[in-house]
């Protein structure tokens, strides 16, 4: 089967890859019909995450159809259509059993510090991802979700990482109405973010980014004031807009891979020293209020990062972060996508087949050609996608 | 067009997936716990936190190999709360990056290089039309230099 594999730093390929095995009772195997490339894919294609292992299949978004099922999986039906939340958990430990999934202790032998995923570097378990024909899935029935039928396939595809994660970035800011909010990145990520915000009742949304034609989408798409941080200086700016206190809640949308630092950029990300760039965090905190609350959704895998966090005590801030349990949120973010508050088909500019995968890649790193979002079709793309 | 106002403020404090009690403390729809034991090997040595204990459930892709493959067991000896452990795995990457690395030389640098090598190579006998030797051929016809005072 084809599949989009990792090639060493900044390159992927498409190859052929052995058919997926169920290895465990209670696994699926999955036709994937549509997967999405998430902004930190780019964090494994740039080499920061470690143990992303060449041949390695990434994609961490995707749908599809139940292909096989093993002897355990009950609960699914060759030909069920399925959303797959990108992380593996098993449904019953202590963290399961509170609802954070995100945070299962039976799915990832490689480290405590996550659990399984998806094409996400062996970090996570070794796990292959849904850039994929086919792709296993353990605990199928457990962490599958049937789709709505109502929904399309692009409809449902954000809601397995980008649309659940924005929402819960929006969420950890504790919005009660009436706040400013900061969004740093106006990727899928933020930009769901800032719609997430307005939901919760923000009374102002400021997006920052550097890309022209993303902070264009963000003010039409979410309705967020733009700030160029290439521009001006974003956290004086960002307190002459708030009475010079700084912003109830800031978003850090971006993670490891921020621009606005040289220095961060050298030693971070090119010289491979620590584990990217802060710069966007360092932002957060300096463009918070005192006393206000910074989200953290980006990414920044291990080891470190040079990340200023003296301000953010002596600021008295409030840190909350976490990869999202994206089971918990599906049912309520279905509500929102069916009320029309979360519009995915104009995100989704990028529709390609597969074997395009890499072109992808090259388009979506680059910000090239108007790319917000990328999704793939590893069995043809549909001939009408509404 | 995008309206603020058609969407705003609909989700109150207390009705957000996150609101701890949004959800009952219990095993999902579909549970099997505990998890029967997967058979087979997985790709991932599990870490060395003393006392940590295999998960029922582990990814197979891309099994360990080479020397980027014994730098990683090696790695995933020591627990992940120690550097050591995360440099040695960036440094099992950038070992297993030169693969695909030289590969690519093979395929783009090489044929580079032969064409760069060989043009040269045909340049110097004149394969371009300006052999080196009318050249020297031409200076020989100058008259010679006369000795002045």
């Amino acid at each position: 089967m084809k599949a989009i594999t990792y090639d060493g730093p900044f390159h992927v390929r498409l190859r052929d890859k052995p058919y997926p095995r169920i290895e465990h009772p209670q696994d699926a195997i999955l036709k994937v019909t549509a997967a999405g490339i998430c902004g930190s894919d780019l964090h494994l294609l740039h080499g920061l995450v470690p143990d992303t292992r060449v041949g390695f299949t990434f994609g961490h978004e995707m749908v599809g159809v139940i292909e096989e099922t093993g002897p355990e999986c009950t609960g699914l039906r060759k030909g069920d259509r399925v959303l797959v939340p990108f992380q593996i958990f098993c449904g019953g430990c202590y963290y399961c059993q509170r609802g954070l999934t995100a945070c299962c202790e039976n799915t990832n032998p490689a480290s405590d510090i996550a659990a399984g995923c998806y094409g996400y570097a062996h970090i996570t378990g070794g796990y292959d991802g849904g850039q994929a024909e086919y792709v296993r899935v353990p605990f199928a029935d457990v962490c599958a979700e049937e789709v709505p039928e109502d929904l399309s396939d692009l409809d449902a595809l954000p809601l397995t990482d980008a649309m659940a994660t924005g929402y819960q970035a929006a969420e950890m800011c504790g919005l009660r109405g009436g706040e400013t909010v900061v969004v740093f990145g106006c990727g899928p990520v933020g930009l769901y973010a800032m719609r997430s915000a307005w939901i919760m009742g923000a009374e102002r949304v400021i997006a920052v980014d550097h890309v022209p034609y993303r902070l264009a989408f963000a003010r039409d798409w979410a309705g967020a004031e733009p700030l160029n941080f290439r521009e001006v200086d974003v956290v004086a700016t960002v307190k002459s807009m708030t009475e010079d206190r700084g912003a109830h809640c800031t978003i850090d949308a971006v993670g490891c891979e921020a621009a606005g630092s040289p220095m961060q950029r050298a030693l971070g990300i090119y010289g491979k020293l620590y584990g990217g760039s802060a710069q966007a965090l360092n932002w957060c905190f300096h463009a918070t209020r005192k006393g206000g609350t910074v989200s953290v959704v980006g990414v920044y895998g291990p080891p470190w990062t040079l990340v200023d966090f003296g301000t953010a005590m002596n600021k008295q801030l409030t840190v909350r972060t976490g990869q999202v349990s994206v089971k918990r949120y599906i049912p309520h973010l279905v509500e929102h996508i069916r009320a029309g508050r979360f519009d995915s088909d104009s995100i989704f500019t990028h529709r390609l087949p597969l074997e395009e995968g890499p072109k992808a890649y090259r388009t979506f790193a680059q910000k090239k050609d108007g790319c917000i979002k990328v999704a793939l079709f590893p069995h043809g793309t549909p001939a009408t996608i509404h | 067009m995008f309206s603020v106002d058609e969407i705003k403020g609909v989700d109150d404090i207390y009705h957000r997936p996150g609101h701890q009690g949004y959800r009952p403390v219990g095993p999902w729809p579909n549970t099997r716990y505990p998890p029967s034991p997967q058979p087979g090997t997985p790709s991932v040595p599990k870490h060395g936190r003393l006392g940590k204990p295999m998960p029922p459930v582990f990814g197979t892709s891309c099994p360990l190999r080479g020397v980027s493959g014994a730098i990683r067991k090696w790695a995933y000896t020591f627990p992940d709360h120690q550097a050591r452990h995360w440099l040695l795995l960036i440094f099992a990457d950038r070992v297993e990056a030169t693969g695909p690395r030289l590969r690519r030389l093979a395929t783009y640098g090489a044929p580079l290089f032969l064409a760069g090598f060989g043009a040269l190579w045909l340049g110097k006998r004149g394969a371009f039309g300006r052999a080196p030797s009318a050249g020297r051929a031409f200076v020989q016809r100058l008259p010679a230099a006369r000795a002045i005072g």
